[in-house]
């Protein structure tokens, strides 16, 4: 036997299937733009039938349905897509950092330009060049000093502004050191949320979007790897060491280097040096230790290079005193490297001293031939380049690198916007759709409010045509 | 495939900015009218710059010390003409000075225009280039000869036999004065002593030894006025090879360096074409969405 009200409770649960089924498109449409929103999904089942409960079936037909129910609300995503975005913004992060590095390197060196070292090296030979025909000219001798002023405060500045740039990259690996204690703690926090949904059997789909979302600014910082477990929680490490775990986290720490200051990231309170394979962090460190501590140490290499040929050579010339004096280095040798290089304090303050003549005699130039020679000269400390040979061999190293980077960084974009593609495709939310499943549960709606007013009618008429209550 | 609201933006977000960054390279080319506006932008081009301006810069030096040579060396050899013209002349008064039919009133003239000749000489060895005397080696800044006595009875060098070489070609230096004393020295002695030999009248002295002495000085400067001009010939001709060195290395830089504005100017017109479509796609694609259409 049907209940009279059967129909009743059938109709409730369209109209309560269909409404929720609308909330979920409108929380769809309301992050149609929210970045690291998947879309979610009503998972409408119908319910159990309605078996007539009796021993001796009666002659009725059997298994009556009972409607529909949702029975979750789940989120479209694909792991192995966030993996993947993962991997390759963990690699872009790392490349960005380089290509900084290295373009901020090629303006500071500004070549090819008038200012650049390559410029200066070229006056200050060629002041040598126009000494040697005049060598007991004051202007030519002050065209020398003032070349080699030029050329030493270009060293001296190029050397400043690597620097303050190295500097820099250090503020970003401490920068980046606390960005990733912050966002391992904003994990363990959903880690703890996402453990007590998943307790009582919800999909905490939000809170699952916004723990990928965190990740991936994680992986922006860091490679990471992921282990997940049963109760939804996940472990993060980065490169072996587990920095998120099922409870709790391992922060990481900076200790300043002895000497440099830089900071050394460390896992606190173990001793334990981080080793970040890519990402921003990795990256930043690189830029520090690598690139710009590598430029620095050739620039002071061609730097003392410079001072020793030339001051090995001014050493045996005469001056214009008189009697004419020996001896005399041309350029200060008190602190070496390319901070450090300056023209001597005398020779600066009288240009008279500057050694051009190889007897003695004013008019002599023998000397300044011999140092304006040095350009052409291959020397054993610059593996048998010269020192111009060997500059231009650093620009080029650093153009090579520079292209590479920018290279990669584009190859790395279009990667990442593929990705993102498939994503999107995947777990975007497409409005279109949206508007389509809006559409089709009101609809529903519609229909199941049209079935409650069939099913009152029948029983308003089953009262009213008994008489019942009459 | 699906087709979200969210990918067709960042597509078409992402198709406008590439363009637009073309069109900045290009109108930044365009602006500077370089090429290369950073290492990277063309490494092999950027080292080939540089050592291109280099070789630049170092023939603009040689060419200007060719150029101080030239000048040098045409003072020298005006200085050693006046003097091969000066002994010339003074062989002419030793001739006529010398016969013995000559009464001594006219050797005495004779004599004093040998003493012209010989205030002459001094002027020439004393020839300067602007600042410089060409004919004291490497002691240039003083006056290098001075007559002792006056009447002269002598003359003292204050400069040096040192040599003025200067680089012309890398690594290839060139002398570019002669040694002063030596090609002067004898011209002054031999006028001397004429000078005295007529005022005493001992023309045997004046048509043996004083001819025979001007002579060989006069030979000497000739000698020495050949070598001259084979040194500027070399200069000119090094110059010439510079000059052509030069063309050819402003022109390579040039074309490593510069834009070729034609091309520029068609690439930034492509960009802005590909950006003006980009821009007329998005227009027309974001308009109608299916909530437009409902209703």
């Amino acid at each position: 036997m049907r209940t009279t009200f059967f129909g009743y409770e059938l109709a409730r649960r369209a109209l309560a299937t269909s409404q929720r089924s609308i909330d979920v498109a409108g929380h769809n449409i309301a992050n149609a733009s929210t970045p690291g929103y998947s879309r979610q999904r009503v998972i409408t089942t119908a319910t159990p039938p309605y078996t007539v409960p009796t021993l001796i079936r009666s002659g009725q037909a059997g298994q009556v349905g009972t409607g529909a129910e949702i029975t979750s609300i789940r989120r479209v995503q694909s792991a192995f897509l966030e993996a993947q975005a993962r991997m390759v913004t963990s690699d872009s992060g790392a490349w960005s950092r380089r290509h900084e590095a290295l373009s901020r390197l090629e303006a500071v060196t500004n070549e090819p330009g008038d200012s650049g070292l390559h410029a200066l090296l070229d006056r200050f030979w060629m002041s040598w060049q126009g000494l040697s025909t005049d060598p007991a000219s004051t202007s030519l001798r002050q065209a020398v000093t003032a070349s080699a002023s030029s050329l030493a405060d270009g060293f001296n500045r190029v050397d400043r502004q690597i620097r303050a740039l190295q500097t820099n990259a250090d503020e970003m690996v401490r920068a980046d050191v606390y960005r990733i204690n912050s966002l391992a703690d904003q994990l363990n926090g959903l880690n703890q949320a996402i453990r007590l949904a998943s307790g009582v059997g919800d999909n905490p789909n939000d809170l699952l979007d916004q723990r990928d979302v965190i990740l991936r600014d994680l992986a922006q910082a860091a490679a990471v790897t992921i282990r997940e477990y049963g109760d939804g929680s996940i472990a993060v490490a980065i490169g072996g060491y587990d920095l998120v775990q099922q409870y709790g986290v391992n922060r990481l720490a900076t200790v300043n280097q002895p000497g440099t200051g830089f900071a050394q990231v460390m896992w606190e309170g173990t001793g334990v040096p981080l080793s970040a394979r890519s990402g921003t962090l990795a990256g930043a460190i690189e830029m520090r230790d690598t690139i710009y501590a590598g430029f620095l140490a050739d620039l002071d290499i061609i730097a003392d290079t410079i001072a020793a040929e030339v001051n090995a050579i001014h050493r045996t010339g005469f001056d214009l005193s008189s009697p004419p004096e020996t001896g005399r280095d041309f350029f200060d040798t008190t602190v070496s490297g390319a901070r450090g290089m300056r023209l001597s304090a005398a020779l600066a303050g009288d240009v008279s001293l500057i050694a051009a003549s190889a007897g003695g005699e004013a008019g002599d130039g023998q000397i300044a031939v011999a140092i304006a020679r040095i350009r052409t000269e291959r020397l054993a400390g610059l593996g048998e380049h010269t020192i111009d040979d060997h500059y231009r061999g650093l620009v080029a190293g650093l153009a090579v690198r520079g292209q590479e980077a920018e290279r990669v960084m584009h190859t790395q974009e279009l990667l990442s916007r593929q990705i993102d593609n498939q994503r999107s495709q995947e777990s975007g939310v497409s409005l279109d759709e949206e508007m389509v499943e809006l559409m089709k549960h009101q609809h529903v709606y519609t229909a199941a409010a049209r079935l409650l007013t069939a099913m009152d009618e029948m029983v308003q008429t089953l009262i009213e045509r008994t008489g019942a209550g009459r | 495939m699906r087709v979200t609201w969210g990918m067709m933006l960042d597509n078409m977000l992402s198709g406008m900015n590439l363009s637009s960054a073309a069109m900045i390279r290009y109108q930044n080319q365009l602006a500077t009218g370089k090429r290369v506006q950073k290492p990277s932008d063309d490494p092999a081009g950027v080292v080939r710059i540089l050592s291109l301006r280099a070789t630049l810069d170092q023939v603009e030096t040689h060419l200007s010390n060719i150029t101080q040579g030239q000048q040098w060396l045409a003072v020298t050899e005006a200085g050693l003409g006046r003097a091969a013209d000066i002994t010339a002349q003074a062989l002419d008064c030793a001739r006529r000075g010398s016969s013995d039919v000559l009464p001594q009133a006219a050797r005495e003239t004779i004599a004093a225009e040998v003493s012209e000749l010989l205030d002459a000489l001094l002027a020439t060895a004393n020839s300067r280039h602007v600042d410089r005397y060409v004919f004291a080696g490497t002691r240039n800044r003083d006056v290098p000869f001075n007559f002792i006595g006056d009447p002269p009875t002598g003359y003292a060098y204050a400069g040096d036999a040192g040599r003025l070489s200067w680089e012309m070609e890398p690594g290839v230096t060139q002398q570019v004065n002669v040694p002063g004393e030596s090609l002067l020295g004898p011209a002054m002695e031999a006028l001397i002593s004429l000078r005295d030999n007529l005022l005493t009248g001992d023309t045997a002295a004046v048509s043996s030894t004083d001819m025979t002495a001007i002579d060989r000085a006069h030979s000497v400067l000739l000698t020495a006025i050949t070598d001259v001009g084979a040194k500027v010939r070399r200069l000119d001709e090094c110059e010439a090879g510079l000059t052509a060195v030069r063309h050819v290395v402003f022109d390579q830089l040039n074309r490593y360096e510069s834009v070729d504005m034609a091309e520029a100017i068609m690439r930034l017109q492509m960009a802005e074409a590909s950006y003006a479509a980009a821009q007329g796609a998005t227009a027309r694609i974001i308009r109608p969405t299916l909530v437009d259409l409902i209703r």
